[in-house]
């Protein structure tokens, strides 16, 4: 499933990247945030993105 | 629309064999289909899995006598019934057909369940017909009428006729009527013949290619079964059977029609989506049957008429929807029906599938949709039919019939109880009858879509959430309510959970003020002292995450992993200081800062449980480092919980025998949080301190990793036996030494244990018994949750594989600072809460019965070599089983192709080529490694993973196949063969691998029985398939055969001019001292060996027909060296030179002056009658048997003053079709250099016998050709 | 195989000829000989069923798909004309 194929970007609210296929509906309490496509410009978008790997309610506990 | 090819019409007329007059035996060939079976009948002689039974109710009563008149003109009318089957001279089959033959029936009356089974099961000796046996019975319910049949002469169909025949003919008997019945235009045997001419004109050529195209680069379905394969082969079977409700079987039905299929294509295509699923592979290779009777004239009669052929469906595809499978298999349906006519085994040996002994070729798995043909006898108050129970017998690893039953869709699911439970084929069988429903329901929808899991596949894990205490404030809990309780003990010394609690926070105030605090990074190369949980803790103090280092890596790749994770500091213990690059951080060496100015309470709390806690690097010393980071809550989860199952509380003493750089370690916070103890200190690279560290220090609860556990149990256990708790973790746990754990330490809690480091340290634990063999990783931990999931992501049901995905609380955060690989590793949890993640382990295992989790190995761990998908865990296991300690199974590609190499761990009494023999026992020969290497020990990654890199390389030697026979033997199997095969075969290369295929047996074994004029078994080919294997196995039994005080000498020779080491065999007769003649001859080996010369000149000698004569067999250095050496012309002065003296030393004082006479075959006949005329000095005579004598010059052109020389030359009659160069043929060369030889004035006989050039003919003349040439009269003798 | 002015039910009878084999093994068949009995099987049926569509180029309806409309020469000529439009030109 996650082999090949298209890709999502999806974030959940603690703003955690992944990736979910196309076709299946996204799990709840993730939606899409970013391209559709190959894996690899998936996985290239969240190298940019997901800066701060720390879940969002730590960082606004500080 | 597609086009399809019709399949090819047999263009030869289909006749009654019109042999009239003579009803005495007629013969016909067998038809593809029989010869299969017979072939099976050949191999395995104690199975009955291919007899077909019926039987039949008579409510009205049995008559004797009307029977017995039935029976007879049964058999009277279907010659099928009268026929045998035989194996001819020349390994053909054939067919005869009886004049008459009774059909006895066994009348047992109420004894009949005795009687039914053993005329089911009972072997049939196919060349005594009748094969049926009939039972009469008086059961409960009635009388009844019981048949068993071998397949050979019968198949489904054939049973509705017979019993619409018997019927009949009984009622006709009954009712004193003549019966009325079809008239029959042919019979079997004419059908077999009108088919074997088909098949052995060109006509089939495009079915073989269709099907050497279609099938290229199949790989086998591998279904995941419950039990490991053994070498036995079992005919046991068991049987689930499922039905698909009324309305149901006719959506499908109409389903199929739309998709312009039929319903048996429907039934296959349900059947390829759930082994898909089943095998997690989607290019789907099944076996179906195909009855077959081609014309009207064949469908009144009974036999056997049964095609097998292949479908190969590809089941790939996302968004794959029920009606895209049925059309797919429609139209491999179509395809095979059209090319039916090529002979299974053609299409076998056409793709080098070879004949595996214990394995049905290509598949496992067959299909037989028997349709709704409804029986044949239906009219009321006919006789029903009846099926007494009886065993199942299984012909495949799993097959399913179908058959609609009013309207209803029955499917039979038989399965080999050896191999599977019968839960797993119940879910199997319970998803394929949802398919069905659903995909006939939704026939668009993507099968993913459909709700095909049923019961099985609930999450398993602890639902409530983790406590969020982190480890910080549970040890300072422990501190302040039990201060002087022993927290850490070992090398060092031992530090109280006060003393510990009070020197972390002093040196956490340190770290603080050097800006340690939290999410930054703490790097950690520590010794193993009690010391090192003082900086772990007091890193946790600081809210810090603690990232320990291997102080053996290079400095570069630590600065490089330093750098990498963003460490503001690292702390290093006091001796390894110098190991860290100085410039890549602050360094921090433990004991320099003098801390006792800091104050000892407990600092602030800092660490929240989102925090860091702790980074493992999980990439080995090189390539990109990867580090796992691991938050507090993660931690706290796994600490919590560890109670429920590790005996760490007060009173607990734990240990775990690794470095701090293995997350294993991180376990040790466990006992810390709930007042336990934990030591610390070296146990030796190879735990060789262990056992006096666990007695030292109390130690009660123990873990290690795999390969740990197999080092110890190799040693002795008895140090440990004070243990309470063992937990061994790892992926394939060796189940012998878990059980010989579990045996020998009786008080001791043996545990196995399963969990990457992304799921902190663990994830499921397994405490129970090993289980068929294997041990399972068990259930999850609290807080953690494991799914099982297919390739859809759906739950797999028990029994079938699927990925492991982990969830929970247990998750790391992520790689350190790599986004794109977290995201792709950790990805959204569809069974969990809202926004939760899983973890894909890329490991593969099932839910067995009752919710453990069974490990199957990486999803990268199942290689494919040789056409198979080989799951190298199950390898293994057979390793392990049969007394490696250690064992790593991988696929390397070598100079030589693809191959399965086993490196194992043994102890030195373990041999290593008698471990690969055992392992020829227990495991299918394609399983068996190609190389099987000893390993000291097995290299671990940083992971705990075997260092696959770290492995030895293989050389291979030189390829087997190309290299040429080494002896004269193997030399003429591989001609024969060669001949059988229509094609070059090399010594070293495998009969079944270039195109032979089991019915070609039983004719490359008569080529060799006649090579060697001895009876060798069809079997024997079976397990030595290279002429070079199958020469020595002929050999392997042969005896000298000679009488007492004869002597027969194996020896080494050295020849000066030839050079090389040769052997040698020295014959000396029995008897007094006594002049000996002496016999020179060529190509020793096989005189010895094969044609047994040396027993048939001791019988000569004993006999009186010969004076006592010894012998001296010289066989060439190597075979390829042989033809350039016998044609030297010098060989004779070699032989006269060199060989004679020194068979007069061997001899001694038994030497009689005089000549030696030169004995040889084929080439070794020209070289032998060389040397009687070339040096009549040293060879008086000559035995030249079968040689290419014009071919070559033989002796000097006058020797008008040489003494004459006894010369006996011979030919087989057969002979006279090889032509030499010349020319002439080899009986016609034989003759003239005869009577050429004879004009020259030696004594000259020539003898033709028969045999052709094989070692049988020439054996059979020995015995007349040594009496004549060393006959003491010297008469003249001329032919 | 081209379609040509012959009659619906030559063309059938050929294409059935054609797909079961039947006058290369020597046997005539009359519209109502049937079909099952002269050796055809539940897969020669499909192809027989695909090369009448293909040929004729319409798509049998729901209620002649079963095996009844397979039987005889002369049930699937009914077939065939009923599913054709009846627009009288050559197909």
């Amino acid at each position: 499933m996650f082999d090949d194929g298209e890709f999502h970007v999806v974030i959940n609210d603690e703003e955690q990247y992944s990736i979910w296929p196309v076709g299946r509906d996204i799990p709840v309490g993730w939606r899409v945030a970013g391209p559709t496509g190959p894996k690899s410009e998936c996985l290239a978008h969240i190298d940019a993105a997901w800066t701060d790997m720390r879940p969002r309610s730590l960082r606004e506990e500080a | 629309m597609p086009r399809f090819e019709p399949r090819p019409t047999n263009p030869f007329p289909l006749l009654a064999d019109r042999t009239e007059g003579n009803r005495a035996a007629r013969d016909f060939p067998l038809s593809a289909g029989q010869e299969r079976l017979w072939w099976l009948r050949q191999l395995d002689s104690s199975h009955d899995q291919y007899h077909i039974t019926g039987g039949w109710r008579f409510p009205a009563g049995l008559d004797p006598s009307a029977i017995a008149t039935a029976l007879a003109g049964l058999a009277r009318r279907h010659d099928i019934l009268r026929t045998r089957f035989v194996l001819r001279p020349d390994g053909t089959t054939a067919q005869e057909v009886a004049a008459e033959v009774e059909i006895p029936v066994v009348w047992a009356g109420r004894e009949w369940r005795a009687a039914v089974e053993r005329a089911a099961s009972e072997p049939f000796d196919l060349s005594r017909p009748p094969l049926i046996r009939v039972v009469a019975a008086e059961s409960e319910d009635g009388p009844g009428l019981f048949v068993a049949l071998h397949h050979i002469v019968t198949d489904r169909w054939s049973m509705d006729v017979l019993a619409r025949d018997l019927f009949e003919l009984y009622d006709a008997a009954l009712a004193g009527r003549a019966p009325r019945l079809p008239e029959l235009a042919v019979q079997y045997g004419d059908y077999a013949r009108w088919q074997r001419r088909l098949l052995d004109s060109d006509l089939l050529r495009p079915g073989l290619e269709y099907w050497r195209r279609t099938l290229a680069g199949c790989e086998r379905l591998e279904l995941p079964t419950d039990r490991p394969r053994t070498a036995a082969a079992d005919a046991t079977g068991a049987s689930v059977v499922v039905e698909l409700p009324e309305e149901a079987t006719a959506a499908m039905t109409a389903v199929a029609w739309r998709a312009r299929a039929s319903p048996g294509v429907a039934v296959t295509a349900a059947l390829v989506a759930a082994l898909s699923a089943f095998t997690g592979q989607d290019d789907v290779v099944i076996g179906a049957i195909v009855s077959d009777r081609p014309r009207p004239e064949l469908q009144d009669l009974i036999g056997f008429f049964v095609n097998t052929v292949v479908l190969r469906v590809d089941a790939s595809g996302r968004e794959l929807t029920f009606r895209d499978v049925v059309a797919r298999t429609r139209d491999m349906w179509m395809a095979a029906d059209a090319h039916q006519d090529v002979p299974f085994e053609r299409i076998v040996g056409a793709v080098g599938a070879g004949a595996e002994q214990q394995r049905n070729p290509v598949f496992d798995v067959v299909v037989n949709h028997a349709g709704d043909r409804t029986a044949l006898a239906e009219a009321p108050g006919a006789p029903t039919w009846w099926y007494p129970a009886l065993p199942v017998t299984a012909r495949f690893d799993l097959s399913l019939t179908t058959q609609l039953l009013d309207g209803r869709l029955r499917a039979t699911f038989v399965y080999r109880p050896a191999l599977f439970d019968e839960t797993t084929i119940a879910a199997l069988a319970d998803r394929y009858i949802r398919l069905l429903t659903q995909g006939a329901a939704a026939p668009d929808r993507p099968l993913h879509e459909l709700a095909l899991a049923g019961e099985s596949g609930v999450p398993l894990g602890g639902e409530d959430p983790a406590p969020r205490a982190t480890v910080v404030e549970l040890v300072e809990a422990r501190a302040a309510l039990h201060p002087d309780d022993v927290a850490v003990v070992g090398a060092g010394g031992e530090l109280s959970y006060g003393e510990l609690n009070r020197r972390a926070n002093r040196l956490a105030r340190h770290l603080m003020k050097r800006g340690v605090g939290r999410e930054r990074v703490v790097g950690v190369c520590l010794d193993q002292t009690v010391e090192r949980f003082v900086v772990l803790l007091a890193v946790a103090k600081c809210g810090a995450a603690y990232f320990p280092l291997d102080p053996d890596f290079p400095p570069d790749r630590l600065r490089f992993m330093l750098s990498d994770a963003g460490a503001v500091l690292t702390i290093v213990g006091p001796s390894l200081g110098h190991r860290l690059p100085a410039d890549a951080t602050p360094l921090l060496v433990l004991g320099e800062p003098d801390l006792s100015d800091y104050d000892d309470g407990n600092p602030p709390l800092a660490a929240r449980p989102g925090d860091l806690a702790y980074l493992i690097s999980t990439s080995g010393s090189t390539g990109a480092p990867k580090s796992v980071a691991v938050p507090h809550q993660a931690l706290s989860r796994l600490v919590a919980g560890a109670p429920r199952y590790l005996d760490i509380g007060p009173g607990a003493t734990f240990l775990q025998a690794g470095p701090l750089t293995f997350d294993v370690s991180v376990l040790e916070w466990t006992p810390l949080a709930h007042g336990g103890r934990v030591v610390v200190t070296g146990t030796g690279a190879l735990l060789e301190d262990l056992e006096a560290v666990v007695r030292d220090h109390g130690v009660t609860t123990l873990k290690l990793v795999s390969p740990q556990l197999d080092l110890l149990v190799e040693r002795d256990l008895s140090a440990l036996s004070g243990l309470r708790q063992l937990v061994v973790g790892g992926d394939v746990v060796n189940p012998r030494s878990f059980r010989t754990a579990s045996e020998l330490l009786p008080g001791c809690r043996v545990m196995a244990s399963y969990g990457p480091t992304e799921c902190t340290v663990l994830a499921t634990v397994f405490g129970g018994d090993s289980w068929s063999g294997r041990v399972p990783i068990g259930h999850a931990i609290p807080h953690t949750r494991v799914y099982v999931l297919d390739r859809d992501l759906n739950p797999a049901p028990v029994g079938m594989r699927g990925e492991i995905y982990l969830a929970g609380d247990g998750l790391a955060r992520g790689y350190h600072g790599r986004p794109g690989l977290t995201a792709q590793a950790f990805v959204p949890d569809p069974y969990g809460p809202p926004g939760a993640r899983m973890y894909r382990t890329g490991d593969v295992g099932r839910r067995l019965p009752g919710g453990a989790i069974d490990f199957l190995g990486r999803a990268d761990r199942q290689v494919k070599v040789r056409g198979y998908r080989i799951e190298t865990s199950e390898i293994e296991h057979a390793l392990l089983r049969l007394g490696a300690t250690s064992a790593v199974v991988l696929r390397a590609e070598l100079d030589t192709g693809p191959a399965l190499v086993a490196y194992v761990v043994t102890d030195e009494s373990v041999d290593v080529p008698a471990l690969r023999g055992r392992l020829r026992a227990t495991l299918p020969a394609y399983m068996i490694p190609d190389h099987l290497v000893r390993i000291p020990r097995v290299p671990l990654t940083a992971n705990n993973k075997v260092d696959r890199t770290a492995l030895p390389p293989v050389t291979p030697t030189r390829s087997a196949a190309a290299a040429p026979a080494e002896s004269g033997l193997e030399a003429r199997v591989a001609e024969a063969w060669s001949d059988v095969l229509g094609r070059a075969l090399a010594a070293g290369e495998d009969f079944f691998d270039h195109g032979g295929h089991s019915l070609l047996v039983p004719r490359a074994t008569a080529a060799v029985r006649r090579l060697l004029g001895r009876e060798v078994p069809l079997r024997l080919m079976m397990r030595h398939r290279t002429p070079a294997a199958y020469a020595a196995a002929l050999l392997a039994g042969s005896l000298p055969g000679l009488g007492a005080d004869s002597r027969l000498e194996r020896r080494t020779w050295h020849s000066r001019t030839l050079g090389g080491e040769r052997r040698v065999d020295l014959f000396v007769p029995a008897g007094a001292s006594g002049e000996t003649r002496i016999l020179v001859v060529l190509d020793g080996s096989e005189f010895v060996d094969v044609m047994r010369l040396p027993a048939i000149v001791d019988r000569l000698v004993r006999d009186r027909r010969v004076p006592p004569t010894a012998a001296v067999f010289i066989s060439p250095a190597d075979w390829s060296s042989r033809r350039r050496e016998l044609l030297d012309e010098a060989y004779a002065d070699v032989l006269a030179d060199e060989l004679i003296p020194q068979a007069r030393t061997w001899l001694g004082e038994r030497w009689r002056p005089g000549g030696a006479t030169a004995v040889g075959a084929s080439l070794g006949a020209v070289a032998a009658l060389r040397a009687a005329l070339r040096r009549p000095d040293s060879f008086e005579g000559a035995v030249a048997l079968s040689g290419p004598l014009s071919e070559h010059r033989l002796g000097p052109a006058a020797s008008s003053s040489v003494s004459p020389a006894r010369l006996f030359l011979s030919a087989s009659r057969e002979e006279a079709d090889i032509v030499l160069d010349d020319g002439l043929s080899l009986v016609e060369a034989v003759k003239r250099t005869g009577e050429e030889l004879a004009g020259r004035g030696h004594e000259v006989r020539c003898a033709y016998g028969d045999g052709g050039h094989t070692y049988a003919a020439w054996e059979s003349m020995l015995p007349h050709a040594i009496s004549w040439v060393l006959r003491e009269d010297r008469a003249r003798d001329v032919r | 195989m081209t379609v040509s002015q012959e009659p619906v039910a030559e063309t059938v009878r050929l294409i059935v000829d054609k797909q079961l084999n039947l006058s290369a093994h020597g046997y005539e068949f009359g519209a109502d000989d049937d079909l099952w009995a002269l050796g055809m099987t539940s897969l020669t049926c499909m192809g027989l069923m695909l090369a009448i569509e293909d040929t004729f180029r319409i798509e049998l309806p729901e209620e002649a798909l079963k095996e009844g409309t397979f039987r005889t020469v002369g049930t699937i000529t009914a077939a065939v004309e009923a599913a054709r439009p009846t627009s009288g030109t050559k197909v």
